[in-house]
């Protein structure tokens, strides 16, 4: 008898989910799918609004991406206006970009997956939390919310708060950075740079231990995110590649405005996230994974030929080892990817901060409606993230759309979930252990479902096992 | 030193009124005695505050949702730490945030929750007339409270 189990909902990500895991007659799995199951339509209520008003807006789609979307919307709004911005704003708006990565990443790394990778998947499930790794690692839970911290400490610095800011502006930045800033920023780096060292050499001990789990999170699939010109690893401002398991370039650099010719999205009744995926590959096609790409840490250091600071380019040689040489196709390997940009960024803000001209005052370009589409694309922690819109004359909204970085994430991470599931979950058994490493095939992609669809609060976290007439055959909940 | 943090979204009316009250407060004291934060949300960061030494208690002012059974009253319970089920996400309870702090600090830490009832917590900024009305003793009441408290 076919049957269904299901986790309900998901933890230790961002928003709410629910995964379902289908089982076939001979109590196999046949597929796993994760439900997103909130709806937020922030792509409908901003009709109407002025488009300078959208980064106040849209930032406040995500308490932990907040920078992102307002990046996003003030590149869309720079389109609009039809301006090049100051290059000293440009810095700073990098900058700023820089230390969400650092705060964002130590927040997914120390806090929400650190308890699985240090503790282990089937440690007690009352002490696998972040107080359990307290109790383990003291220094490095320290570390971790130290790094976080600071991360926090230089949005505020730049913009005064440490989210939803309103600093960053169609046209620049609202004000410049002083010399008093800017030390304060650069004082805050050396704790940064040991304590990502720290973890880094903590991850790295942990690959032998889970070699097998490396292996059931690897599968083929394009890669992508934005590069430099000269394919260096780029988070604010670059061309779009995407590339193949083995490292080809397939569309090797799409600018941003033309993203509709090369993603489509499809939708399933299942789930409010939509499915992006590689129009070239398509038509779209869910069981055979067609057009699926992966975006985020492991996505954009798969795409970038270099990272082009000295100590991100020496892990990344590292990192590249783990896979084929140049590709790594396990996406298990999203932790190191992300610690490798934490460290990217720190020296990115580092070298930023010692540019002769980071004090001008000359920060903000003025201009009014000129254009009436403009899209904004940046990588968000997460991955890719797109905010498209189209205004009349008077510069009021008439259509937007809104690609964030979980979507594109969304079959690899139903494919991931599909390879655990069929890995770990046989017959009527659930266990603590099978549940925490299906969640951890989601975690991995540190997926943010606020800013997908909509999310806030918790709530228990609940497996059925449920027959094919509906009837629950077997229950596993927490709390 | 007292922490006191009143948190809240302060776009969604009377839930903004931990901010707003712990503002109110932190005008009123000196700021050697308080320190007043003031977030969205109970972050992993503010556990590093908390286990400084030199810190003695700290309150955290959040709204509640009025239904009467507290008679429209501010508050007032003590709270002690405890460690999250393996769900959760990117922010913490009162009880989970204390408990991070302690065991950073490792020692306890003194903490109470003061929940203000409000009673609209739909979009918008601003209090609720009745939330807004029930500042001033809100105010007077911690007040005498976090002098207690400094006394101990």
């Amino acid at each position: 008898m076919a049957r269904t189990v299901r986790i309900e909902p998901v933890t230790r990500i961002e928003g709410h989910a629910k995964v379902s895991i289908y089982l076939d007659d001979a109590g196999e799995v046949s597929e796993a799918r994760m439900h997103v199951v909130e709806f937020r339509a922030f792509e409908k209520f901003c009709i109407g609004r002025p488009f300078y008003e959208m980064p106040g807006i849209t930032n406040r789609i995500c308490g932990i991406c907040p920078t992102s979307h307002a990046l996003a919307s003030v590149k869309a709004g720079d389109a609009i206006m039809g301006v090049a911005i100051p290059p000293v704003a440009e810095k700073l708006r990098r900058i700023f970009n820089w230390a969400q990565y650092v705060q964002s990443h130590a927040l997914s790394f120390f806090h929400l997956s650190a308890p699985d990778l240090l503790l282990g998947f089937d440690h007690d499930p009352a002490t696998r939390n972040v107080m359990g790794l307290i109790q383990k690692y003291p220094d490095v839970a320290r570390k971790g919310v130290r790094l976080r911290g600071i991360g926090q400490e230089i949005l505020r610095i730049l913009a005064d708060k440490s989210i939803h800011q309103a600093w960053a502006v169609p046209g620049g930045v609202r004000h410049p950075l002083t010399a008093e800033k800017r030390d304060a920023i650069t004082a805050l780096l050396p704790e940064a740079f040991a304590s990502i060292g720290l973890a880094l050499e903590l991850l790295k001990k942990c690959f032998a231990q889970f070699a097998a789990d490396v292996e059931i999170y690897d599968f083929p699939s394009l890669f992508a995110g934005l590069v430099t010109a000269e394919g260096g690893l780029e988070q604010y401002n670059g061309l779009l590649r995407f590339c193949a398991s083995d490292g080809t370039p397939v569309e090797p650099g799409i600018v941003n405005e033309r993203y509709r010719d090369y993603i489509d999205e499809a939708s399933e009744n299942w789930s409010y996230l939509k499915f992006p995926y590689f129009k070239a590959h398509g038509p779209y096609n869910r069981a055979e994974y067609a057009g699926m790409y992966r975006v985020g840490p492991l996505g954009r250091l798969n795409v970038c030929d270099f990272a082009g600071t000295p100590k991100a380019d020496q892990e990344l040689a590292e990192f590249r080892r783990l896979g084929n040489g140049r590709t790594v196709t396990s996406s298990f390997h999203y932790h190191y990817a992300r610690l490798i940009e934490i460290l990217f960024s720190l020296e990115k803000i580092e070298q930023t901060l010692r540019e002769e001209d980071i004090l001008d005052d000359w920060v903000r370009a003025e201009a009014g409606v000129n254009r009436l589409h403009g899209v904004g694309m940046v990588e968000a922690p997460r991955g890719t993230l797109i905010h498209d819109y189209r205004v009349d004359r008077n510069g009021l909204i008439t259509d937007v759309n809104l690609i964030v970085s979980t979507g594109h994430n969304n079959l690899a991470m139903n494919r991931t979930i599909t390879n655990i599931a069929r890995k770990y979950v046989h017959g009527d058994v659930l266990t603590e252990g099978m549940l925490n490493r299906v969640e951890h095939g989601i975690r991995v992609y540190d997926p943010c479902l606020s800013c997908s669809t909509h999310a806030l609060g918790r709530m228990p976290l609940a497996i059925r096992l449920i027959s094919a007439d509906g009837r629950v055959l077997h229950e596993l909940s927490r709390n | 030193m007292i922490v006191l943090i009143g948190y809240g979204n302060p776009l969604r009316r009377d839930d903004g009124v931990g901010p707003v009250l712990a503002r109110m407060i932190g005008t009123r004291c000196r700021p050697g005695d308080l320190r007043v934060l003031t977030p969205h949300q109970l972050v992993p960061e503010l556990a590093e505050g908390l286990a400084e030494k030199d810190v003695t208690a700290v309150l955290f002012l959040d709204a509640r949702v009025n239904d009467d059974e507290g008679g429209a009253k501010v508050t007032v319970h003590p709270v002690s730490g405890a460690a999250p089920s393996p769900a959760f996400g990117h922010h913490f309870s009162p009880a989970e945030l204390l408990l991070y702090a302690e065991l950073l600090r490792g020692s306890p830490l003194p903490a109470w929750q003061v929940s203000v009832p409000g009673d609209d917590f739909g979009f918008g900024e601003g209090l609720s007339c009745r939330t807004e009305k029930s500042l001033a003793a809100a105010c007077d009441m911690l007040e005498n409270f976090l002098i207690f408290l400094s006394r101990q």
